[in-house]
């Protein structure tokens, strides 16, 4: 089921928001959009879009205490690759957004992110799709799965430590 | 006088660069020394270029290269593994594009030259058109000169002649024994996926950080931060983390000879129990725990299971090119003098209860890979590492660490240092001297 036009609106809103914090490195604020159960998933597959985590490696596959720790790391001062801190700026676009069985908001989206390290002086770019599950919580969403399908996942790439 | 060609070297004197605590930067920044490891160490001794696991049926394949020259690694229909240069035997072109898949030949886009699995030329357009003379017997696929398998692990030579595999790896091979001996079947499997990466620095700036303990303190101290935030949740939880200074004083670093390095973790481990995946049960439910026991005593002994459970994975640097550390295959290619390309595997315990298997990627995936928690750490000093070296003043990279230490011989008769020594990288640089003189 696909939603109206003012519901798939607050939709992209979110996906908005979310991006401009991960931009602004505002971690905290980040992680308080995730349901803080147990059961979610952000997710960065290895080799291939689809693979099996059971069986199958994944670049990251964090539940909430892993992401948490993940962003405390970051924002120690003793995570080498983010000091000094990444500059970044994400495209989110070509959303499409529908209802799953369970109640939550099923979302896709393409990004762009162009990631500038002062240290290097490069700019390197991410490329991807994403796949969002999203529970509603009052106006607002919480999410509860991330999955981020990047394009160069079967390549040689460089080091990925911002939150993507 | 080809031959000649590749045997002309540089005239660069090594041993002017290379002393007992202190290497010069030239050796990393240099674009004809580079030139000169291609043909003295990546064409000329083994290298190691993949598992045999990585194509387990007949017609898989998996694309990589031996320095800069791109392989073909391929299951052929007698079930032997084959590897090819990746060229067609008429214009050159490279024959597969693909990463990895399975085939049942080769054709090239270029002319429609036509080759099985076991490299044989089987068809081309219009062949009358090349003469009376010519045989399409003379014109198969160019294999690796040298090819040896020790229980998986593929090392190839571009060297027709030279030392065998056996000689090359010495003591280094009772570490793959060690490797695979943590498996109920005493095999493993790169079946999971491979991380890949790149990282702008000279390859040697990671084998010689992959056996530096020195560097954990402060490459990887946030560590002791992530410690502290898994201790408020759980004090069990923060026992988990690796373990940081106060403990890798105990680990010996032993000079396996021919540039191969181990830090031995077995003393440190034997003495204060540190178990070598962690607490690789947390979460396994207690039945898979059980089963996993059980197949190891199956197949190896009461005693030698034991002694696994304790000794646990060697932790060891083969060189040039493959790195064992816990749960993981680690191998490299180099470039470029100033680029490498890394390549991450957690190993599969073959018939081990799928649930151990699931443990061993969860676990790695907080620690390695690209956005791994140790491994970005290690990603970012290497970056750091060449970039310093750029300046052209004091150029001396130092490595004395222990230098003045006395070096004990242990009962392999190999020498050994531990304290944080950084003997393990004077060790593989001695190698590296004695291979660019010409040695093997």
């Amino acid at each position: 089921m696909t939603f109206s036009a003012d519901r798939h609106h607050q939709i992209e809103q979110f996906l908005y928001h979310e991006a401009f914090l991960a931009d602004e490195s505002k971690l905290d604020d980040w992680l308080a959009l995730w349901d803080s159960n147990d059961e979610i998933t952000y997710w960065v597959p290895c080799n291939k879009d689809d693979v099996d985590p059971l069986k199958e490696l994944s670049i990251i596959y964090d539940n909430y205490d892993r992401l948490k720790l993940r962003i405390g790391r970051t924002n120690s001062g003793l995570a080498w690759t983010q000091e000094p801190k990444s500059k970044l700026r994400r495209t989110v676009s070509n959303v499409q957004s529908s209802a799953m069985e369970d109640g939550k908001v099923l979302t896709y989206s393409n990004f762009h992110i162009t990631e500038l390290r002062e240290k290097s002086r490069e700019i390197i770019n991410w490329i991807g799709r994403t796949e969002h599950h999203l529970i509603t919580d009052g106006d607002s969403f919480k999410i509860a799965f991330k999955k981020i399908m990047l394009i160069n996942n079967n390549l040689e790439m460089s080091q990925l430590s911002f939150l993507i | 006088m080809v031959a000649n060609l590749a045997d002309k070297t540089s005239g660069i004197d090594y041993s002017a660069l290379i002393k007992n605590d202190r290497v010069h930067g030239k050796l990393y920044y240099d674009e004809d020394i580079f030139q000169e490891e291609l043909e003295k160490i990546w064409y000329k001794q083994w290298v190691y270029i993949g598992h045999d696991s990585e194509v387990p049926n007949v017609g898989d394949y998996v694309t990589t290269f031996i320095g800069k020259q791109p392989i073909i690694i391929v299951r052929d229909s007698n079930q032997q593994v084959q590897v090819f240069l990746n060229r067609c035997r008429h214009r050159s072109n490279t024959i597969c594009e693909q990463l990895k898949g399975n085939v049942g030949g080769f054709v090239c886009a270029y002319h429609g030259w036509t080759y099985n699995l076991e490299g044989e030329l089987k068809a081309l357009p219009l062949a009358e058109g090349f003469g009376d003379n010519f045989n399409m017997a003379d014109f198969s696929l160019v294999k690796v000169p040298r090819l040896g398998n020790h229980r998986g692990f593929l090392f190839a030579s571009l060297a027709e002649q030279g030392k065998s595999l056996e000689a090359h790896m010495g003591i280094a091979s009772e570490n793959i024994d060690r490797f695979c001996d943590t498996s109920p079947s005493g095999k493993i499997a790169v079946s999971a996926g491979i991380w890949k990466m790149k990282i702008k620095a000279n390859w040697k700036m990671w084998i010689e950080n992959s056996v530096d303990l020195y560097h954990a303190i402060s490459t990887h101290a946030s560590n002791a931060y992530m410690a502290q935030m898994m201790g408020e949740k759980s004090p069990t939880l923060a026992n988990k983390m690796p373990a940081s200074i106060g403990h890798f004083d105990k680990v010996v670093l032993r000079d396996l000879g021919n540039g191969h390095v181990e830090a031995d973790m077995r003393p440190l481990r034997r003495e204060t129990g540190m178990t070598y995946t962690g607490d690789w049960s947390d979460g396994v439910p207690e039945a898979a725990q059980n089963a996993f026991i059980e197949k190891m005593e199956a197949f190896h002994g009461k005693q030698k299971a034991d002694d696994i459970a304790i000794d646990g994975p060697p932790h060891t640097v083969m060189f040039p090119n493959l790195f064992f550390m816990l749960q993981d295959i680690r191998w490299a290619v180099p470039v470029s003098v100033d680029e490498t390309w890394l390549y991450y595997a957690p190993t599969m315990l073959v018939d081990a209860p799928d649930e151990i298997n699931t443990m061993r990627l969860r676990r790695d995936e907080g620690a390695y890979g690209p956005a791994g928690f140790q491994l970005s750490d290690d990603l970012e000093v290497w970056e750091r590492n060449y970039r310093g070296i750029a300046t052209r003043k004091n150029e001396w990279i130092m490595m004395g660490r222990g230098a003045d230490m006395p070096i004990i011989t242990d009962n392999d008769g190999r020498p050994t240092q531990a304290d944080y020594s950084e003997h393990s990288i004077r060790s593989q640089w001695q190698h590296y001297l004695k291979v660019m003189q010409g040695g093997s």
